[in-house]
């Protein structure tokens, strides 16, 4: 099973006041989604770009397969890098970047590419430059998904896409990976789209990694309830609740704990905390 | 598989700028037609102008060689080292000085029709290299492929260490070059300096060293010693083009 570690990885820029990225280490499991969070400016892309090994660190390394990722060709080629910049020529047609794309790799998936251009509804015999932004999007989103590499990772994905256009895009995300499991890092700001796909999350915060766990045991231990506000208080007496919204009588709150040991009033809801509420908490506190 | 299909992009979105060239020239040669007062014929003119067709598509394919930046671009969205991005490179620059020079001696040999062959550099030195007309075809293919061809290289390497540079740094490199520009071109006219420079020239004994490359001073002067210098000055141009290229990194 091959895997990406990440070991003390550092970014300072000039002039800079401080580091963007301190001391971040964290491994890359083949097979499974990540999800990547973490505030504005947090340095997500910049971490993103120097696995794919478009920018070089401060320090530390980035290893696949024990290897490092600088200047190997071999684990290059099993690294995709969908990135906001526009990196393939924009006055080609995109059939003529497909084409392209289609000679660099060798197991590329035409056919997944042919699905998901009519799914799309892209025109091919367009010139990139001329497209939408979300149809640029989506331009690289099928590349994305069709290329042959182990890890795959995705900055902003759904970036300019309507909601037809995102719901596609899950969806086929979820079909290829179930067909063919390879490994990707979702990057992305709608939080509430991507925490029912994803396996993992990693949250970087303060240039380091400040959560890195399953989605399961992230959320093992969070909780909403919601109610009539008495019940509510009289359930969650004495637990330390993380947030609180009230609208009239309807109370909800929010707490990571374990579930209070009494009997749960029949007018209450218990259900597990969204991610984002809970990373929202972690960015805004700083804590776990 | 990677590096070809790499060069083979690189080429496809360099051949516009063969066109851009042809047109320039075109323009050139009309402008030299309309600016022709009579006193010398069009047909004159026209031989008088057409003869700069390849220098004009030489610069003009020259500038379309050195943008760097978005080939890398590309080389790193495939998932290629700088290494095997730099190999694409010159496998591209190899092809795009051939096709460049297969149009150049086709609109020379045009030329040579319409007038003598003396216009041209090659005839110049070398008119009298070889006796068969073919073989006096494939060393002036040859030789005007090395000189292109390290022309090239040396042009992608300055593109490609301006790309390293941000604005500002573009900016500070490219107003440091006019004004070195200026002040050495203004030294020149100087007594004291073409002196200088005189005294130097005889003290590394250049006229030998020009006599051997340009084999000026041969009984039959042949194009072998400047293909050769060429080939060395192209790998020295190639190398350090590797050495910048390997300092690339992607700007957001």
């Amino acid at each position: 099973m091959s895997k990406i570690e990440v070991k003390h990885l550092a970014k300072s820029f000039k002039f800079a006041k401080q580091p963007l990225l301190n001391e971040v280490n964290f491994n890359l499991e083949e097979n499974e989604i990540y999800g990547l969070f973490g505030e504005n400016g947090a340095g997500k892309s910049t971490l993103m770009s120097m696995i794919a090994d478009y920018n070089r660190p401060s320090a530390g390394q980035v290893l696949f397969d024990g290897e490092e990722v600088h200047e190997n060709d071999e684990a290059l080629s099993e690294i995709y890098f969908m990135n906001q910049d526009d990196m393939y020529t924009k006055k080609d047609k995109v059939s003529q970047i497909f084409s392209f794309v289609e000679s660099m790799y060798q197991d590329y998936d035409v056919d997944l590419q042919e699905k998901l251009v009519k799914e799309f509804r892209l025109d091919v015999n367009q010139k990139l430059n001329k497209l939408s932004t979300g149809y640029q999007s989506i331009v690289k989103i099928i590349i994305s998904l069709c290329v042959p590499c182990k890890f795959i990772m995705l900055d902003e994905p759904t970036l300019g896409l309507d909601a037809r256009n995102r719901e596609i895009f899950q969806s086929n995300l979820i079909e290829t990976y179930s067909e063919n499991p390879r490994t990707f890092v979702i990057s992305t700001h709608i939080i509430d789209e991507i925490d029912r796909i994803i396996s993992h999350v990693l949250l970087l915060q303060d240039g380091v990694i400040k959560m890195n766990g399953s989605i399961d045991d992230v959320s093992s231990k969070s909780y909403s309830i919601s109610g009539p506000a008495e019940d509510v208080n009289s359930y969650i007496n004495g637990v330390k609740v993380l947030d609180e919204e009230q609208l009239g009588r309807y109370k909800t709150v929010h707490f990571m704990d374990q579930l209070p040991d009494r009997e749960v009033p029949a007018s209450v809801d218990i259900e597990k905390m969204k991610l984002q509420k809970l990373l929202v908490y972690i960015m805004d506190r700083g804590r776990l | 598989m990677k590096t070809k299909a790499l060069a083979k992009q690189y080429c496809h979105d360099f051949i516009p700028y063969i066109w851009y060239g042809l047109v320039v020239s075109v323009v050139y040669i009309l402008f030299g037609l309309l600016s022709a007062d009579g006193a010398p014929s069009i047909g004159y003119q026209l031989k008088a102008s057409f003869f700069m067709a390849p220098y004009i598509i030489t610069v003009v394919t020259m500038i379309g060689i050195s943008f760097n930046y978005r080939r890398f671009k590309l080389a790193m969205q495939s998932g290629v080292s700088r290494k095997t991005f730099w190999k694409a490179k010159m496998l591209f620059i190899a092809k795009a000085t051939l096709i460049v020079n297969v149009v150049n001696v086709i609109i020379s040999f045009i030329n040579m029709k319409l007038g003598p062959s003396e216009t041209y550099l090659y005839y110049q030195a070398y008119g009298k290299a070889f006796s068969n007309v073919f073989a006096q075809s494939i060393s002036m293919f040859i030789t005007d492929y090395v000189v292109l061809l390290f022309i090239f290289v040396a042009m992608n390497t300055f593109g490609t260490m301006t790309s390293l540079m941000n604005k500002i740094g573009k900016s500070i490199f490219y107003s440091i070059g006019v004004v070195c520009y200026m002040f050495f071109t203004n030294l020149l006219t100087q007594y004291s300096s073409q002196r200088l420079i005189s005294r130097f020239y005889s003290h590394i004994n250049g006229d030998a060293i020009f006599n051997f490359i340009f084999s000026i001073d041969a009984k039959v002067p042949r194009p072998y010693p400047l293909i050769g210098f060429m080939i060395i000055l192209t790998i020295i141009a190639a190398l350090f083009n590797l050495l910048f290229t390997k300092l690339e990194q992607v700007k957001r």
